[in-house]
């Protein structure tokens, strides 16, 4: 116990630091990923605008970052986080392979959303002589977005876990803290007491995002 | 007004053969009028009404709306002519995480109506044709489906079209709410003038609200009368898919005998016997009839 509150300034830092990287990932994510899954959708083969093969290469590209395992991605796009943040040790340096493996998650996610909202209210904006712009806006956009919502707070929770991993460039963080105090210094309490805190932390997050999903729902009678 | 010169519609799917929903149909609908087309699933009746609108591009033929050529228009164009053209659906296709009132200013917007106020006026009074604006700040999930059918023919009004497409707009709803649907597009289409389409599985429905009837099968329209012929005693029509339809019964065969073609005749000829013994007080779902269940439904709902 002793040992968990003399770490527990460090603790603090390295949840500072899961916070910033979450904090500056997610919202790219959902910034860059959103068009990319509202794109994938509308110009699937089955889409409003099919584009098959440009629709194949995008789906492609997507599909090919999302099959690195992480730790590999992490490495592979040194040289891109260099150019990108100047340097490729840090927490800075940490949320570039973050945000570059949540872009495509989150687009594929967004996708999903979409496409499970059925063609009805597009068909009838179609009708009405809605441009796409406008369906996308008014229709797609406002109908998914309980479910973007929801998938906002998947990512969010993944990547959590995904930052753990970040330790191998310095990134902190407190899944690389219960990494380094708790698995390699065999300081048991202090693991436990990061992992507390991730529960905590992930709970939060999940509980908070399910609350703002169900509010932004209005598919169900109240 | 409407008119649909030699219209075709193929669907090419890789490696079938495609397959021809609408195959060579020409239709005159006069303005003002109601125009009920009638058939079985895959007759091609929903898909040459999205043809009107262009929601499906017709493979060949022409579509023409007052002087305009709908199937020589592109985008812009296209858009700008849909803006004259509503649409309610079977499934009703409202936005769901939109207010009823925001749903019909949904179809204002869409056709270039800024002003936010005037929106606002605009969808209460579409609103308030239907008698429903008391739900304006409701959700499409806290409506019955004769409410939300309402909803989608004031979104289809908020714009003022001149002509209302109506795929299917009862099937999805029980005899008396659809009682209710067909008397408001009776008074839409004589208060204001709408030359209204209306595709239909149920004879019943035409017999209500139709001025002339066209029926398909296979993509063709087979057969064409004025809807008032069906009030008439003695009335047969000259296809057996119209006596059948005429019929309105479903019939099983229990013996297990294979439906074929011929079933069809039998079925309707039997119905034809059975309507001949049944006295006046059947033959007789007539206009004063059917006015007077509108005249209770219209009642109870104002």
């Amino acid at each position: 116990m002793d040992l968990v509150i003399y770490r527990l300034p460090d603790m603090a830092q390295a949840l500072a630091e899961t916070l910033a990287m979450i904090g500056v990932a997610i919202p790219l994510a959902v910034l860059i990923g959103t068009p990319i899954g509202i794109w994938l959708f509308l110009h699937a083969p089955s889409g409003i605008k099919p584009t098959p093969k440009t629709h194949a290469v995008v789906s492609g590209i997507v599909n090919t970052i999302r099959s690195f395992p992480f730790l590999i991605l992490l490495i592979a796009i040194l040289p891109f986080t260099q150019f990108v943040v100047g340097t490729t040790v840090g927490t800075a340096a940490a949320i570039v392979p973050l945000t570059i493996n949540a872009i495509p998650y989150f687009a594929r996610l967004v996708e999903q959303n979409i496409t499970q909202l059925g063609s009805g209210a597009v068909e009838a904006s179609r009708a009405m002589g809605a441009t796409r712009g406008q369906i996308i806006r008014n229709v797609l956009l406002v109908d998914a977005k309980p479910a973007i919502i929801g998938s906002i707070t998947i990512t969010t929770v993944s990547f959590i876990s995904y930052s753990a991993m970040v330790g191998i460039v310095g990134g902190g963080g407190i899944g690389e803290f219960a990494i380094r105090y708790g698995y390699y210094r065999y300081e048991t309490s202090v693991m436990l007491a990061a992992i507390v805190v991730m529960i905590v932390l992930v709970t939060a997050v999940q509980w908070g995002g399910t609350r703002i999903s169900r509010m932004t729902d209005k598919r169900i009678a109240a | 007004m409407i008119s649909l010169r030699h219209v075709s519609t193929t669907f090419a799917a890789r490696g079938k053969e495609p397959i021809t929903a609408v195959d060579d149909v020409s239709l005159e609908i006069p303005a003002g009028s109601i125009q009920g087309i009638i058939g079985f699933s895959g007759a091609g009746k929903s898909t040459l009404l999205r043809n009107i609108n262009l929601l499906e591009r017709p493979t060949s033929g022409e579509v023409w709306i007052g002087d305009t050529e709908i199937t020589a228009l592109k985008d812009e164009a296209l858009r700008r002519a849909r803006h004259q053209i509503g649409m309610i659906f079977q499934g009703f296709n409202l936005v769901n995480n939109l207010t009823v009132a925001q749903n019909v200013e949904l179809s204002l917007k869409f056709s270039g109506v800024r002003d936010k106020a005037e929106r606002r006026r605009r969808a209460a009074e579409a609103l308030e044709t239907v008698d429903i604006s008391e739900k304006a700040k409701n959700y499409p999930a806290q409506l019955s489906g004769g409410q939300k059918q309402r909803v989608a023919i004031a979104r289809a009004l908020a714009t003022k079209p001149q002509v209302l497409l109506c795929d299917e707009p009862t099937s999805a709803l029980d005899p008396f709410t659809t009682a209710t649907v067909l008397q408001y597009l009776a008074d839409i289409n004589r208060e204001f003038g709408i030359t209204v389409v209306i595709v239909t599985h149920e004879m019943e429905v035409i017999k209500a609200l139709a001025d002339n009837v066209a029926v398909m099968e296979n993509g063709r329209v087979v057969e064409q009368f004025p809807a008032g012929d069906l009030h008439r005693e003695g009335f047969t029509p000259t296809t057996s898919i119209g006596r059948y339809l005429v019929s309105d019964g479903i019939s099983v065969n229990k013996a297990g005998a294979a439906v074929s073609e011929d079933a069809f005749d039998v079925v309707a000829e039997g119905v034809e016997d059975y309507e001949g013994e049944a006295g006046p007080e059947q033959q007789e779902p007539g206009a004063q009839r059917e006015r007077s269940i509108f005249a209770a439904v219209e009642g109870g709902v104002r």
